[in-house]
């Protein structure tokens, strides 16, 4: 059993908007520092994996899950709290790389990880009322371009500093069925249906902002790409329901990553919202983004959301 | 046995990687590619390598192994064959 990374921030202007933390910052520091974790534990910085071959390599998201509580909202996260975030990283042999997460007011944090040992801090059911995080990495190397990204093993570094990821979890196999099925499961059944309506939404991918150090377009900002469909709904369904979702705050997250886009292309992004009979303040919003030179789906995020 | 093995592999592809039962139904049906050329996608060789090496008992070291040693039915059994499964018998 391998011991929980804690790491620590303080929250500043850069990681917050008006109404407290923001999800796609929070998902850029999040993963920061699960990306330290991982080099922590391999001995090497990210950027220095290669392949036997020598082509680079990089530890890229392709499933993230995040999930705040009615106890820790998102709103309830303000300038100048001190936070905690707990990591349990595991991995499947050389190749996957999994981070389980919990965060909250440091206190809170730093209580979980004292009374449970290793990675129970974030069994089933919640061992605790803490928001948590799943963000899992494939280790991928580019090949000609953005487009056609090749699962590779880096050389000469071990993977004997994580706790091993069972083969069967069902991680390894989310990417298959979004795929297939075109979601996630969020909106599968009753009280949910699609009655707010559906629309779509381009974005041509502005490289100076979208793109990381790899030149990859960069996890988080897919999830500003999808506030950007979510605001073109609201105009589409009416400017007054427009202003209250405007006070629509993040619950529950899962996007999964099939893909990338090139930095010269542009993203064709479907969005449903989804309404929920029994509660009347949630929303479900469904966004499948699809690469605009071949049609080819890259991602599907579903989203529950509350108005505040 | 060899060919019992080969079946098992074939019915993982067809019920756990969604390959199409008539991409087995060809002459050449072992040789054919089954991950390059986009048949299956990264995460079905990362699942069928765990499915190899619970059903088979062996252990496949991706630092040894390359991903397109997995490219065709003919490789793969070869590959268990190396590694100690039991597939002659």
């Amino acid at each position: 059993m391998t011991m929980p990374v804690k790491k620590t921030l303080k929250i500043g202007l850069p990681i917050t908007n008006r109404y407290g933390i923001a999800e796609h910052l929070l998902f850029m520091f999040a993963g920061q520092f699960q990306w330290d974790i991982i080099a922590e534990k391999l001995g090497s910085p990210l950027s220095g994996l290669r392949t036997k071959t020598g082509d680079e390599i990089y530890a890229t998201f392709f499933s993230v899950e995040l999930e705040f509580t009615e106890k820790f909202p998102r709103s309830g996260f303000r300038l100048d709290d001190t936070l905690g975030f707990l990591y349990d990283i595991s991995a499947y042999k050389n190749l996957i790389i999994d981070g389980k997460m919990v965060f909250g007011p440091l206190a809170d944090v730093e209580n979980l990880e004292a009374s449970h040992p290793g990675s129970q801090f974030y069994d089933e059911p919640l061992a605790s009322d803490l928001p948590r995080m799943r963000m899992s990495n494939i280790l991928i190397t580019p090949r000609m371009g953005n487009e056609n990204l090749k699962i590779a093993p880096p050389a000469g570094v071990s993977f004997d500093a994580f706790s091993k990821l069972d083969p069967k979890d069902r991680i390894l196999s989310i990417s298959g069925y979004v795929e297939k099925n075109k979601k996630i499961g969020y909106f599968d059944a009753p009280p949910w249906n699609a009655e707010f309506g559906a629309g779509s939404y381009e974005y041509r991918i502005f490289p100076e902002r979208d793109t990381n150090g790899a030149g990859l377009v960069y996890f988080a900002n897919y999830i500003a790409f999808i506030h950007y469909a979510e605001a073109a709904l609201h105009e589409k369904i009416g400017a007054a329901f427009s202003r209250k979702f405007e006070r629509l705050e993040i619950q529950k997250r899962h996007i999964v990553y099939m893909g990338n886009v090139s930095c010269d292309d542009s993203l064709e992004i479907g969005t449903e919202c989804f309404r929920n009979a029994s509660r009347g303040d949630l929303v479900g919003l469904r966004h499948l983004l699809r690469r605009k030179y071949d049609g080819k789906l890259i991602a599907v995020s579903e989203s529950i959301k509350a108005f505040v | 046995m060899g060919k019992k093995i080969e079946g098992q592999i074939i019915e993982y592809f067809k019920n756990d990687l969604d390959v199409a039962a008539d991409y087995f139904s060809a002459p050449d049906y072992s040789d054919r590619v089954l991950f390059t050329n986009g048949l299956v996608d990264s995460f079905g060789v990362l699942r069928l390598i765990a499915f190899l090496e619970e059903t088979f008992g062996v252990t496949i070291d991706t630092n040894e192994q390359e991903l397109k040693d997995f490219d065709t039915l003919n490789k793969i059994v070869a590959l268990l064959a190396a590694r100690g499964a039991k597939v002659g018998e």
